[in-house]
Formats: structure tokens, C-alpha cells, sequence
């Protein structure tokens, strides 16, 4: 069983992850230090918001007291706010520099405090919105997923949809299921939840459709066909983001490491050396939300996990779905990289980031910090713990 | 928005919208109406008034031109809905006065259709918008920020809030309702009590929906306020109405609907971050009466199972 802790401030509850129902934490018999534990770093550092400069302070501060909290051997850390301000706020090129400066500071701040050794992943380049395509007009169901940026689900498309796809600018291509599964392969959840077709929007536009965020979009994700890596873990091996979590547990056993993902960082901003690792499968780039997040933690390519680009996402989300507090996601993943290290290794791990859900899904870790942000409104902080771990 | 045409108004931008998107009618908020069905929440831009914290200041005070805008006809909007098995639709994120006439002709076109219309309002809207609100949609939200002119002055931009207390109570009479205010702590929580006693005076079956302040827009340094404080003074306002939720925050523990004779939990909510809740249980009868004591709760309309009307649109190839 698995559990987490709702604080929002001076006020927090106890759900089980699986059905979301409060716990009676003694009737339960959950282990009262994990959970004083997480209650206790949570309490002391309320997630201040995806807008407030110092979000970027409170992943290092939560993952500083963590760290010193439980002694973990692996963390998980993600620096989130340049991905998602970068894309809803008009900033100068001085801006976006302090933000990067900011982000970089706090990464060589818990490194240096902590010693860990440090594997830094920058999930890609924003570029300039250059306009949107809009799926509004189909006669079929144009949908997108608030997360995903470059690709559309496209539903019941009238032969007429997609004739006028194929001329509307800034459309790359148009996938039918049967001709991406026979390219890709697939998992049985992926290739069932998968669109009747996938829209891949060019390089700087992104779409307009049903499910896409009202707020106003100054930059996108970037056509990123690879990614900057930094590690010291000598010849890791990383030649694509799938080959991270075997970089990772092929070294934790004799050096403690840090696992950290930069949103919106690519070649182009990442600070100090880098390796670049492939980002991309045939023509398919990550945009740095759940596919990238799995495909590193799982080391699996996005296709081998459940959830595509473009899926009706809230015909699942009935009242019977289990994992309410964790999205879309119907279960969390078996293979993440939290989740092997702690039933395959023994080796204690614990995440803090702020792409909320994001984090204790991909991190997978015995205990996860997160931000319970929402269409960038913040709602609370959030910890989960792994019971079996406690 | 409008603009003056010789000597009448007109809307500027009819059946432009900012959002399409299906939810839960509970995070709308209505927990009274339809529970468990799917709606196709719209909304356009633009609002009539300035509240210090809105949530949705970018789109609700926004300029012509800084936001998106879709342009969707009213039979291809109720197409959407159909085609995305939503039950109803729910025009919210703005004031849909401000768009008025595009509303009226969507909630016919969906009228014709089977789909009930619903909106949220902060009710400060003519006698006559008020009447035309009314029958173009069946179940509201009004959003009564407080109970004192100098609140509304303050925070809301208007100087007199007796038109919103007047359409309120003409809605309550006509239509199902439900209400909403937005709390700040030290600001209009010693409103609590007069505005539980205003809603027992028109019905005290109206859900109130009691909202933690979210500090946003121009309230955004503010503190968040104390989730015990204001539920200790909730609780004085429970004796009054039997339904009182507390949210705007993930994990409320007062989002559930309990049986005002017997007090067992009949429908059970959760608030996963946001203004409303997910149903997760629904445990009233067909009539919608009390499983344990047969009391009828107060519900228009009756549950509607979230996936029953996906059937035949093939949007789903794994049988749900």
C-alpha cells in the first residue's frame, strides 16, 4: 500500500494512493516515522507556487532536508519551473538567463551539500511560439493532453479532415494507429488508448483543440533530437534518454547518486559540460512531459509505456478509477526507477520535484515531495510514501 | 463584450470561446445537479467585474486579442458534446453574461439535442439578463463573494451588490441552484453566518460551496487562510444549511454530501486540487433518497453514469 500526505498548510490528511480514501493512520498501522518524516519536511516547506521565483530554492531546500532526513542512496530531483514558465510567460532573454542561472545554482547547491553524484538530464530547448494549429473545425475530435505540447489525438477524422490537415501550416504529419503501431510497436494499453490518428505539429507551433490550457503561450517545446547529459559516473553508457536507469543501477551499488531533470533546458542554456544523448525514435521527439519523464525513469521507450500522446484521457477517469490523486495514470509504473531499486536492490531512494504527479510517478522513490500544482495553481504540497519501504 | 450598434448593443465576438473541455459537473462546481455526469465546460472572456484573487484574471481580464479565441457555431459545440459523451454543458471560466446572446443560442441548440445548460454567475446582471439567464440554463452557480457593500466595493469593483441578492433570489426561484463564495480570512468571514442565513431564507436546500481563498492575481501575496478557523466557523453555519462544502483545496475533508436526517455520507467526494470535487461514491436510491433512513435529498436531475454516453461515438475501442 501506498500513501500520501495533503498538506495545505496548517492542515494536512492522510490518503491511500490506490483508492484516495482517507486513512486512519493507527487503524492503517502505517509506521509512524516515515510518515512524521514526511509530515515534518512537508509542513516546513509549503510549495510556493509554479510563478514564485523561489519554487526553485524549495526543490533544493526540500531535497536538502529530505537528504538529511532519510539518508537516501538514490534522490530524484526535478527542476521544473523553466519548462513551464517558459512557455505561459513573455520573457526577455535576461529574464530567461536569471531563471536558468537560478536553476543551475540550485543544482550545484545540493550536489556540492550533498555529494551525491550527480546525473543532470536536460529534457530540451524552448523555442518561440510561432503559431498554433487549430483542430477546432475537424469534423472528427481534435484532443490534446494540457502536458503534451507537439502532439494531438485525433478521433472519428471525416475523410475531409484530413485532407484539410494535410494543408493547414504547421502540421508535420498526420499518423494513422495502424501505420505508427506497425512503425513503433507498442504496449497492449498504449496501442488500446492510442488516437485513431496522431497530429505531430512542426517546430514552434503548437495546437488549439479540445482539452488545451486557456493561458496565453509565448514559447514551445523544441524539435529536440537530443538532449544534454551530465554525469560523473565516467562511461555511463547514455547514448539515448532510455539508457539512463541502467547507467543508474549499474553504478548505485558503490556511489550514491542523484538523479536530476532540468524542464526546459536543452544545448542551448544547459551550464557547463554535457554529452548528448538521442531524444528521439524514428520521428518521434520527447516534449518533456509524461513520455519523457517514463522513458527515463523506466528506461523504456514511450511507446512500451501505457499512456500516448493525443488518448481520451477523461473517458477512463470514472469513479471507479483507482489512483485519483495521481492524473491520468491508471496505476503507478512497476518499472520505475524508484520503484526496481527498492524491490530489486534494497537501495533506499527518495524524489522532490516540482512537476507535481510527475514526480512520485516517474520517481517512484520510498518517499516522494511534490508540489500539488494543477494548471499552475498551486493546491497544496504533497508527499508520498511507500509503505513496504517504511 | 458588447458594442453599441444605433440604439441597440450587439456582442462583439459571438460564439468566440477561450476553452472546450469535458470535466466532472463536481469540479464545476454542482454537486447537486446531474451528479456523476460529464460536461462540456465552455467559457468565453471577459468579466464585469474586477475581484482582487480571480483565478482566471489572464482569460477574465484579458483584451480582445491576448488570448485565444475558438470560434465554435452552437450546433457544432453540442456536436462536440455529444460526440464526446459529455451529458451537459457548462458555461464557466468567465462571466457568461458578457456573452449572452451566443449562450442563449447554444442552450437551444442543446436543448434540442437532450443536453441540459448550466452556467456560473456572479449575478450582477440586469432584471432582464437575469430572466434571460434563466431559461436558457437549468442549473446555476452564483458566486455571492460576500454579504456587505464595502466587501464588494473593495474587492469586487462594484458599489452595490443588492442586484445580485435580488437575482439570486429570483434564480432561487426558478431554477436549481447552487452558491459560492470565496473566503478571506479577516476580510469577509465574519460574513459567514449572514450569508447562510440569506440562502435558509429563500431554501435551505441550496448547496453553498464555501471556497478557501487561493491567493492569485491582485491578492497573490497574500496568506493562504487557516482551513480550521474558517471550518470552526463553518460549523455554526452547518446548524443553518445541510449543505456546506468547504473546498478549494486538495484533500478537503467537506466535499461529501451527507443525509441531513441521519447524517450518513451518500455521496462521497473528493477534492483532488481545485474548486469542486470528484464523485467517487453515489449511494442514494433511484429517487434519490437516503439508502439507510429513505430521506430525499435534494438532487435535479438524477445520477447520470460517467461513461453512458460514450456508447456509438467509437472514442473508446476498450469497452468503457
Amino acid at each position: 500500500m501506498a500513501y500520501a500526505v495533503l498538506d495545505v498548510r496548517e492542515w494536512d490528511v492522510v490518503v491511500d494512493l490506490d483508492t484516495g480514501a482517507p486513512v486512519n493512520v493507527n487503524e492503517a498501522g502505517i509506521d509512524s516515522s516515515m510518515l512524521s518524516m514526511a509530515r515534518q519536511v512537508i509542513k516546513g516547506h509549503p510549495y510556493p507556487g509554479d510563478f514564485a521565483p523561489e519554487s526553485m530554492e524549495w526543490v533544493t531546500d526540500t531535497a536538502l532536508r529530505l537528504w538529511k532526513a532519510y539518508d537516501p542512496h538514490f534522490m530524484f530531483i526535478s527542476y521544473a519551473q523553466p519548462g513551464i514558465l517558459g512557455g505561459v510567460i513573455d520573457m526577455t532573454p535576461d529574464d530567461w538567463n536569471d531563471i536558468v542561472d537560478r536553476q543551475c545554482k540550485n543544482v550545484d547547491r545540493f550536489i556540492e551539500n550533498t555529494g551525491y553524484t550527480p546525473v543532470v538530464v536536460g529534457l530540451g530547448d524552448m523555442v518561440p511560439l510561432k503559431g498554433y494549429v487549430n483542430l477546432s473545425g475537424l469534423d472528427g475530435i481534435g484532443y490534446v493532453r494540457r502536458a503534451n505540447r507537439r502532439y494531438a489525438g485525433l478521433f472519428n477524422p471525416s475523410d475531409n479532415d484530413l485532407v484539410q490537415l494535410s494543408k493547414m501550416p504547421g502540421v508535420e504529419r498526420v499518423v494513422s494507429k495502424r501505420d505508427f503501431i506497425n512503425l513503433f510497436g507498442a504496449a497492449d494499453g498504449f496501442r488500446r488508448r492510442f488516437p485513431d490518428y496522431l497530429v505531430v505539429a512542426e517546430e514552434g507551433y503548437g495546437f488549439k483543440a479540445m482539452g488545451t490550457s486557456t493561458r496565453i503561450g509565448y514559447r514551445t517545446i523544441a524539435r529536440n533530437e537530443s538532449i544534454p547529459v551530465y554525469t560523473r559516473l565516467g562511461d555511463a553508457g547514455i547514448h539515448s534518454l532510455v539508457d539512463v536507469k541502467d547507467a543508474i543501477i549499474r553504478n548505485v551499488s558503490h556511489q550514491r547518486i542523484a538523479l536530476i531533470l532540468l524542464d526546459g533546458i536543452g544545448v542551448e542554456d544547459f551550464r557547463g559540460q554535457y554529452d548528448l544523448c538521442d531524444n528521439s525514435v524514428y520521428w518521434y521527439t520527447y516534449c518533456q512531459g509524461d513520455d519523457s519523464y517514463l522513458a527515463i525513469s523506466c528506461g523504456k521507450h514511450f511507446q512500451y509505456n501505457d499512456y500516448p500522446p493525443g488518448w481520451l484521457d477523461f473517458i477512463e477517469d470514472s469513479e471507479a478509477k483507482k489512483y485519483p490523486y495521481d492524473g491520468f495514470i491508471e496505476s503507478s509504473p512497476p518499472d520505475s526507477i524508484g520503484n526496481y531499486l527498492r524491490t530489486e536492490t534494497g537501495v533506499t531512494s527518495a524524489a522532490v520535484g516540482s512537476r507535481s504527479t510527475f514526480t512520485h510517478l516517474a520517481g517512484g522513490s520510498d518517499i516522494c515531495v511534490e508540489c500539488c500544482c494543477c494548471g499552475l495553481y498551486n493546491y497544496g504540497t504533497k508527499a508520498v510514501i511507500y509503505k513496504d519501504q517504511a | 463584450m458588447y458594442i453599441q450598434n444605433g440604439d441597440g448593443i450587439e456582442e462583439r465576438y459571438p460564439h468566440h470561446y477561450t476553452t472546450y473541455v469535458a470535466v466532472h459537473i463536481e469540479s464545476v462546481p454542482f454537486f447537486h445537479a446531474y451528479p456523476g455526469s460529464r460536461s462540456l465546460q465552455i467559457g468565453s472572456r471577459g468579466c464585469n467585474f474586477d475581484c482582487h484573487y480571480c483565478s482566471n484574471a489572464y482569460v477574465a481580464k484579458s483584451l480582445p486579442g491576448e488570448v485565444y479565441m475558438f470560434r465554435l457555431a452552437p450546433k457544432r459545440l453540442v456536436n462536440i458534446a455529444k460526440q464526446t459523451g459529455c451529458h451537459n454543458i457548462v458555461f464557466a471560466v468567465n462571466e457568461p453574461v458578457v456573452s449572452l446572446p451566443s449562450l442563449i443560442e447554444v442552450a437551444k441548440e442543446a436543448r434540442a439535442a437532450g443536453l441540459p445548460m448550466g452556467c456560473l454567475t456572479n449575478g450582477y446582471v440586469t432584471d432582464e439578463a437575469v430572466d434571460m439567464l434563466s431559461s436558457a440554463c437549468e442549473f446555476i452557480n452564483i458566486s455571492l463573494k460576500g454579504f456587505s457593500q464595502d466587501f464588494y466595493r473593495k474587492y469586487t469593483g462594484i458599489s452595490d451588490f443588492s442586484p445580485v441578492l435580488r437575482n439570486i433570489r429570483k434564480l432561487a426561484a426558478k431554477n436549481h441552484i447552487e452558491i459560492t463564495t470565496p473566503i478571506i480570512q479577516g476580510i469577509n468571514d465574519h460574513e459567514i453566518i449572514d450569508i447562510a442565513e440569506f440562502i435558509a431564507s429563500m431554501d435551505k436546500n441550496i448547496p453553498w460551496h464555501v471556497f478557501r481563498l487561493l491567493p492569485e492575481y491582485k491578492m497573490k501575496d497574500e496568506e493562504y487562510p487557516s482551513i480550521q478557523v474558517i471550518n470552526e466557523k463553518l460549523e455554526e453555519a452547518r446548524e443553518i444549511l445541510p449543505y456546506i462544502y468547504f473546498s478549494n483545496f486538495v484533500g478537503s475533508a467537506w466535499v461529501s454530501t451527507h443525509c441531513p436526517a441521519c447524517g450518513q455520507k451518500v455521496i462521497e467526494r473528493f477534492n483532488l486540487g481545485g474548486c469542486g470535487g470528484k464523485m467517487v461514491k453515489y449511494l442514494l436510491d433511484e429517487d434519490n433518497r437516503c439508502p439507510d433512513c429513505g430521506n430525499q435529498v435534494h438532487i435535479h436531475g438524477n445520477y447520470t453514469q460517467w461513461n453512458s454516453g460514450d456508447a456509438g461515438y467509437g472514442l473508446c475501442s476498450f469497452g468503457c
